[in-house]
């Protein structure tokens, strides 16, 4: 088991690494110069060209790279170029909003997904249970940026119960939650579903039956059960996406997330804090990975050996 | 009762372990067709008895036994009988979960295949547990005293230690054997074990096989054995119904139907015994194979039989006494002459 740990500890930051080396080089091809956005179109060339050196940007791309790795191992990822902070600083300081925000989401795709997904599945073919799968399609379908504006005129214009955007309180919270959470209710929903009418014809269920146990107990200590494996891979997929930032719902709220502020660094060419953003995003990613590893290894044991 | 009259233990005269009348099993399919899998069937087994069920694979005695327990998906198969009654627990017409009461309790039910029959996520030995704990509202520890007994009598080496270790670290042979513990957990009146011994190894087979006829000595079972192995009839039946194409095609004392059958299609079963044994294969001895499942016309067994003629072909024999046995034939077998 030790040995497990360390083995996935090395390949996640290899990962890591390899991710940090691809976006860093992209991020050099792509057109759009940050000191050009930062000085102005009035600047000499003697002006930029200084500036360049002071940032290192003169440099060959792969000097630059491993000028990178080399302070990243010491978690030092430079200075935004915009605000001149660090970027460490400026990531971790975004990081709070978003953790908040993917959590308060997938605690409500948690809450409303399995047990609804559940009940249509044991109450499948009647009415209850295809007006879910409608519902659940249509909700899969609405882009985020539309349910978000729609939910703004709503709920902020019309109706003044909920602040537009921002941070400020509680409340904020609400409709971004609810945006994020929408399709991913709808997925999961569906997926759980599916996985519980698919367990429940498994043989194990049928022989719990000649056993005499009840359809209650079945549910709660066979099917359940065997029924969330792929959910939670999907679920841990889908966490991990949330931790690295929900750019176009943080944007549509003006949510002070890392997603918003990857957005505004792109925008601005502020190459060292759009590639804390993107390191932070691979990171989460290979967390969530890790933590959905040893989840399965929780439920399945199938999965329990080396 | 005089004192030089032996102790013999007699057994209590009892409702039948298992009494069905006109039962039919038809598939449903997604285009709204059906298909009649099993067609009409009436049979009794006695309590404290082995009754054989055999037939070639795909004659329908898997479905017979689920459709005993009330465990087909009502989705697929519409499951209709006169009158079906398990350990002498009556089933309400229409409703196979009025059958949901008996199961694990009276009826212990043994499955075809073990493979996926337990839960993969759950330690056997809690699996076995639960059977106590719910239907007899054990704490945990007495249930698990009492799991460790019940793998120790169906001989798990170990069993202690074995209680604790998942389904995927069990073999075939040993998954058979939780299967079984877990049929026979609440001593049931009835046990229903659909080819207890196919798919594992014969020193496996004859041991599984000795374990349910001691088991049926010990709790005075009732059991329907389904099987395809002639051989394992000999040892253990006391009476034999023979299924072909979804039907019961001749019933009798297992003496009767292995000595003097009535049925062609029971008398090429008997010739073929060797190969059965080991492979499952009839066709040695009775050429073609089986009908697809369906609607069928005259008798079933016709277009194989070395002694058809035309009524065959557009008659349904019906069971009926012929010599020793019933038998579905219009022309059985007759005492004496014996088929070579
Ligand atoms: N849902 C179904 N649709 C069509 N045919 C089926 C269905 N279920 C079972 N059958 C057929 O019914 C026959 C009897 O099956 P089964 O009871 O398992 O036979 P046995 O146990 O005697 O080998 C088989 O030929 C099988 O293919
Ligand atoms: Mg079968």
């Amino acid at each position: 088991m030790i040995s497990y740990v360390l083995r996935r500890i090395v390949i996640a930051i290899l990962t890591t690494m390899a991710a940090v080396t691809a976006t860093f080089i992209m991020l050099r091809i792509a057109p759009g110069d940050p000191i050009a956005v930062l000085l102005g179109d009035m600047a000499s060339d003697a002006e930029i060209a200084d500036a360049r050196q002071a940032y290192g940007l003169d440099l060959p791309i792969w000097q630059q790279l491993m000028v990178y790795l080399g302070r990243a191992s010491t978690l030092d990822f430079g200075q935004s170029i915009a605000q001149g902070t660090s970027v460490r600083e400026l990531v971790l300081s975004h990081f709070p909003h978003t953790l908040l925000l993917a959590a308060s989401t997938m605690l409500v795709v948690i809450i409303l997904a399995l047990p609804i997904g559940i009940y249509t599945a044991v109450r499948k073919g009647q009415s209850a249970s295809h007006a879910t799968n409608a519902a659940s399609l249509v909700a899969l379908s609405l882009p985020e940026f539309w349910t978000g504006i729609v939910m703004i005129l709503i709920f902020s214009r019309m109706l003044r119960w909920l602040p537009s955007g921002g941070a400020e309180s509680g409340w904020s919270l609400i409709m971004p939650t609810i945006t994020l959470a929408l399709p991913l209710i709808a997925v999961n929903l569906r997926l759980m579903s599916t996985e519980t009418i698919n367990v429940l014809r498994a043989p194990y269920i049928t022989m719990a039956r000649a056993r005499g146990l009840p359809r209650g107990s079945i549910l709660r200590r066979h099917v359940i059960r065997n029924a969330l494996i792929p959910v939670v891979t999907v679920g841990g997929i889908q966490l991990g996406h949330l931790l690295g930032g929900a750019v176009i719902v943080e944007t549509v709220f003006n949510w002070p997330g890392v997603g918003q502020l990857l957005i505004r660094s792109i925008g601005i060419r502020d190459y060292p804090v759009v590639q804390g953003c993107l390191i932070l995003m691979t990171f989460s990613v290979i967390v969530t990975n890790m933590l959905v590893d040893f989840a399965y290894r929780l439920i399945d044991p199938r999965f329990r050996r080396g | 009762m005089t004192l030089a009259e032996p102790m013999v233990a007699r057994p209590i005269t009892r409702e039948p372990a298992i009494a069905v009348a006109g039962l039919s099993i038809t598939a449903r399919d997604d285009a709204g067709s059906s298909l009649p899998l099993v067609k009409d069937i009436s049979f009794t087994c006695n309590a404290g008895e082995v009754t054989a069920l055999i037939g070639e694979s795909g004659s329908g005695k898997s479905l017979t036994a689920t459709a005993l327990l009330g465990l087909l998906d009502p989705d697929v198969y519409d499951v209709r009988s006169h009158a079906l009654s398990v350990a002498g627990y009556p089933a309400a017409p229409h409703d196979p979960e009025s059958l949901a009461p008996i199961r694990g309790r009276k009826v212990g039910y043994i499955v075809q295949d073990p493979g996926a029959a337990l839960d993969p996520t759950m330690k056997v030995g809690d699996q076995l547990a639960e059977l106590f704990m719910i239907h007899r509202g054990m704490s945990h520890s007495d249930a698990r005293r009492e799991v460790i007994r019940l793998l120790n009598l169906v001989r798990i080496p170990n069993a202690t230690a074995r209680a604790d270790d998942y389904p995927h670290q069990f073999s075939g042979g040993m998954k058979q054997r939780v299967i079984i513990a877990g049929a026979v957990a609440l001593s049931p009146e009835v046990l229903i074990a659909d080819e207890p011994t196919t798919a594992l190894d014969v020193t496996v087979q004859a041991e599984i096989l000795t374990l349910i006829d001691d088991l049926r000595n010990e709790y005075a079972m009732g059991v329907l054995l389904i099987t395809h192995d002639l051989g394992v009839v000999y040892q253990v039946a006391d009476r034999v119904l023979v299924m072909y194409a979804g039907r019961i095609v001749e019933k009798g004392e297992v003496e009767a139907i292995c000595s003097t059958p009535a049925h062609p299609y029971t008398a090429g079963l008997l010739v073929s015994v060797p190969d059965l044994s080991r492979t499952g294969a009839v066709s040695a001895a009775i050429p073609g194979s089986p009908p697809r499942p369906g609607l069928d016309r005259g008798c079933p067994f016709a277009p194989r039989c070395f002694q058809a003629q035309s009524v065959c072909a557009t008659d349904l024999p019906v069971l009926q006494q012929s010599g020793h046995t019933m038998a579905a034939c219009h022309f059985p077998i007759s005492d004496g002459v014996r088929h070579g």
